[in-house]
């Protein structure tokens, strides 16, 4: 160990004359990494062309296009657009095949199916509220056949009073709108009656 | 995996099928298992988004779904999948050769779809067989369903297609999990007369008509076998897929035939290939050699019009057992070196070639006597063997005489290690892949603006054709102007050169990746 931590110290642990370096030569340094594009030694052989190669090449650029075509392609949904194009609607239609495809959910694991699932949830509700409803519409209707007499009496009434009574009804619709719609202006409505008051109170000396 | 195949994993799948699913494969890649919730929370993409993409995913046959102990079901991907996509022209081409253009349409839908009922893949065949001969004019009969429905039985035959791996279900009835294949021989199962129902949903007649076939056959069956293919038969028809293990072999040998043809003569490659189809249905695929063949057996198997005498037959034989005696293992191996080989002769020339064989035949040599062996003077043999040694072609050996490893007392030798040396071209192959294939988007996407407007006149012209109005069509062609026209064909050669690259590229990942997985160890599930 100890003649191996001396040598170390000599610099390189290889024999430098054996790797064709002179004894004073240096070893140059590299301080760049190397070029991303280094140059060609040697150019490359042109490609090899046979009838068989272009056949596939033709086979490839055409299962390509109609993967590009087919339903497994899947493409984002429109995004949201800055503003409406003319062009648009001609846009549209060229790729909506994912969604016109159904997979043979036999064959897929069935959580990728959830949409579905919950239209199911759904739909399993509404017959709960139907019978509900049915029920209520019975009742209802003995309801209104039982309150029909008490309206027609009732609008009998009313007719008489307003008949009657014009002026004291709009009397009755101005305390109305006071309760409840001008209380909030009546809160906050300031004749300035009170302006100059809070002044007299700050004179009183200072507060400590 | 690293980062040069995901990369090239990337490319493939956003060119195949679009950014999303894109995203979410190259997740999966990245991360092996994973239940759907992560995925959606860990890509921040939309849920709906994320489910159509596995849903393309499994569909292709990229991703495999399992239940896992917690009871999650976990999506792996498979990256090996991926990257076949650059070999379909390959696969079509293959069949084309092997059973003709009916096959080729079958294997190209399937390879489409990724998975399909057998009916669904041959109605759709047909449909473009008639449609072929119509557009052509001959007058050649319609091609019938039952004919090519026999092409399909044959392709499954020789093992080019297969059953999809069926599906667990919980007591639910949800599916959870793929089945693990226990018998690979029940994918090849041949195809009954349901499989080859219309659609899924297809018509109740034509479903009805073609279960009678194999209930007939079940009441002539007995025992376990009748009652799986009522359960069959109840399920409807079961998917079907490409085998591109199959293919796989069919390249391999094909490789082999033609590198012995290469290097010996074309009846040595002929005996080969006697061998090589003899050995097919015995030898277990992953077996580093074939099976054993006794002389009279491969004599007798040779066709008959070939003329070949025993005596000749059994020189090319010795001939052969020299340059390869484990037969599989050797003739890839010998595939591989000389991949290697173009690759050093391509980047230091014909001279560091000549020291780069001397290292093969040698194994172990030392500085001095590569100069020797390769008649070459010391110091361009020094610089060249530097060289490769910084790009890690050569290896180095140090063998010290004492312990203190003394420069002046040690034993440099150089060597190649193959299958280190065969894993970095490989590196060095998918990035180029992946660098052509952005190469060649980019090319694409520069001139968008040309190439739809081609499309579109294109599109324009054919539909004139069929009204046939000569005067407008002229019209119409003179709207691409000549300098555009001379873009074009510039654009359209240049893809043209880069995809023929794509190919042979594969052709070399083929070849790296046969002799890695054979050296190794056997590969994995390749009897599928």
């Amino acid at each position: 160990m100890a003649g191996r931590g001396r040598g170390r110290g000599r610099g390189l642990s290889i024999n430098i004359e054996a790797l064709g370096l002179g004894r004073g030569e240096v070893v140059p340094s590299i301080a760049q990494p190397p070029p991303l594009f280094p140059p060609l030694r040697f150019r490359p052989l042109p490609l090899t062309r046979s009838s068989e190669l272009d056949y596939m090449v033709a086979l490839r650029q055409e299962l390509r296009y109609s993967l590009h075509k087919s339903p497994y392609y899947v493409n984002a949904p429109n995004k949201a657009k800055d503003i409406e194009r003319y062009s648009d609607k001609y846009m549209l239609g060229a790729n909506d095949g994912a969604q016109r495809w159904e997979p043979d959910w036999n064959m897929f694991p069935s959580e990728l199916q959830e949409r579905k699932k919950k239209k199911a949830k759904s739909s399993s509700v509404k017959p709960n509220l139907k019978a509900a409803r049915k029920m209520k519409v019975q009742d209802v209707s003995k309801l209104l056949e039982q309150a029909e007499p008490e309206e027609a009496e009732e609008g009998i009434k009313k007719e008489k009073n307003q008949d009657e009574d014009d002026e004291e009804d709009e009397e009755e619709y101005d305390e109305e709108d006071l309760e409840e719609e001008t209380d909030y202006n009546l809160a906050y409505f300031d004749n300035g009656e009170g302006y100059g008051d809070e002044d007299e109170d700050d004179d009183e000396g200072p507060t400590y | 995996m690293s980062r040069v195949k995901l990369e090239l994993c990337e490319q493939t799948l956003k060119e195949c099928y679009g950014d999303i699913v894109a995203t979410i494969g190259m997740y999966l890649l990245q991360n092996k298992t994973t239940p759907l919730n992560m995925i959606v929370q860990r890509t921040k993409m939309d849920p709906k988004q994320v489910r159509q993409a596995l849903c393309s995913l499994i569909q292709q046959n990229i991703v495999s779904f399992y239940r896992s102990t917690s009871g999650f079901v976990e999506y792996t991907a498979l990256p090996d999948a991926v990257l076949w996509r650059l070999r379909y022209p390959k696969y079509i081409h293959c069949a084309k050769t092997l059973f003709g253009d009916a096959a080729e349409l079958l294997v190209e839908e399937l390879l489409l779809q990724g998975r399909c009922t057998l009916g669904e893949a041959v109605t759709k065949t047909v449909k473009k067989l008639n449609e072929s001969l119509a557009a052509s004019g001959s007058s050649v009969p319609e091609i019938s369903h039952s004919l090519i429905r026999d092409k399909a039985s044959n392709l499954v035959r020789a093992r080019l297609l297969r059953r999809c791996e069926d599906v667990i279900k919980d007591k639910d009835g949800k599916v959870v999990s793929m089945t693990e294949i226990v018998h690979p021989e029940l994918l090849f199962d041949p195809p009954r007369g349901h499989d080859f129902a219309e659609t899924v949903s297809g018509s109740k007649r034509s479903a009805a008509q073609n279960s009678e076939i194999p209930l007939k056959r079940i009441k002539l069956e007995t025992g376990d076998a009748a009652s799986t293919m009522e359960s069959e038969a109840e399920r409807g028809p079961s998917y079907w897929c490409v085998n591109v293990h199959q293919f796989h072999h069919h390249f391999r040998d094909q490789a082999i035939i033609a590198a012995v043809a290469r290097i010996i003569d074309q009846k040595a490659s002929e005996v080969m290939r006697t061998m090589l189809r003899l050995s097919e249905t015995k030898t277990i695929p992953t077996d580093p050699s074939s099976a054993d063949l006794s002389f009279t057996e491969i004599y007798n198997a040779i066709p008959k019009d070939k003329i070949m005498t025993r005596n000749v037959v059994d020189q090319y034989l010795k001939c052969l057992s020299q340059n390869c005696c484990d037969f599989v293992t050797k003739a890839v191996e010998a595939l591989s070196i000389s991949e290697i080989e173009t690759v050093v002769l391509e980047r230091f020339g014909s001279k560091a070639l000549r020291m780069y064989r001397v290292l093969l035949a040698e194994k172990q040599v030392e500085q001095k006597q590569v100069e020797e062996k390769a008649m070459l003077p010391p110091k361009e043999a020094k610089e060249l063997l530097y060289k490769m040694f910084a790009e890690n072609f050569v290896t180095l050996t140090e063998l010290s005489k004492a312990p203190d490893h003394a420069p002046a007392r040690t034993f440099y030798f150089f060597n190649v290690n193959l299958l280190q040396v065969s894993r970095m071209i490989l590196e060095k192959c998918y990035k180029a892949a992946a660098n052509v294939m952005i190469r060649r988007q980019k090319c694409i996407l520069e001139n968008k603006r040309l190439l739809d407007k081609q499309e579109r006149v294109e599109a324009i012209i054919s539909s004139l054709d069929a009204e046939s109005a000569a005067a407008q069509k002229e019209e119409i062609e003179q709207m691409v102007t000549p300098s555009e026209r001379k873009q074009l064909k510039k654009v359209e050669d240049a893809s043209k050169m880069l995809e023929t690259s794509e190919l042979l590229l594969d052709h070399t990942i083929f070849i790296l990746e046969t002799y890695i997985s054979y050296t190794l160890k056997p590969l994995p599930l390749s009897k599928k």
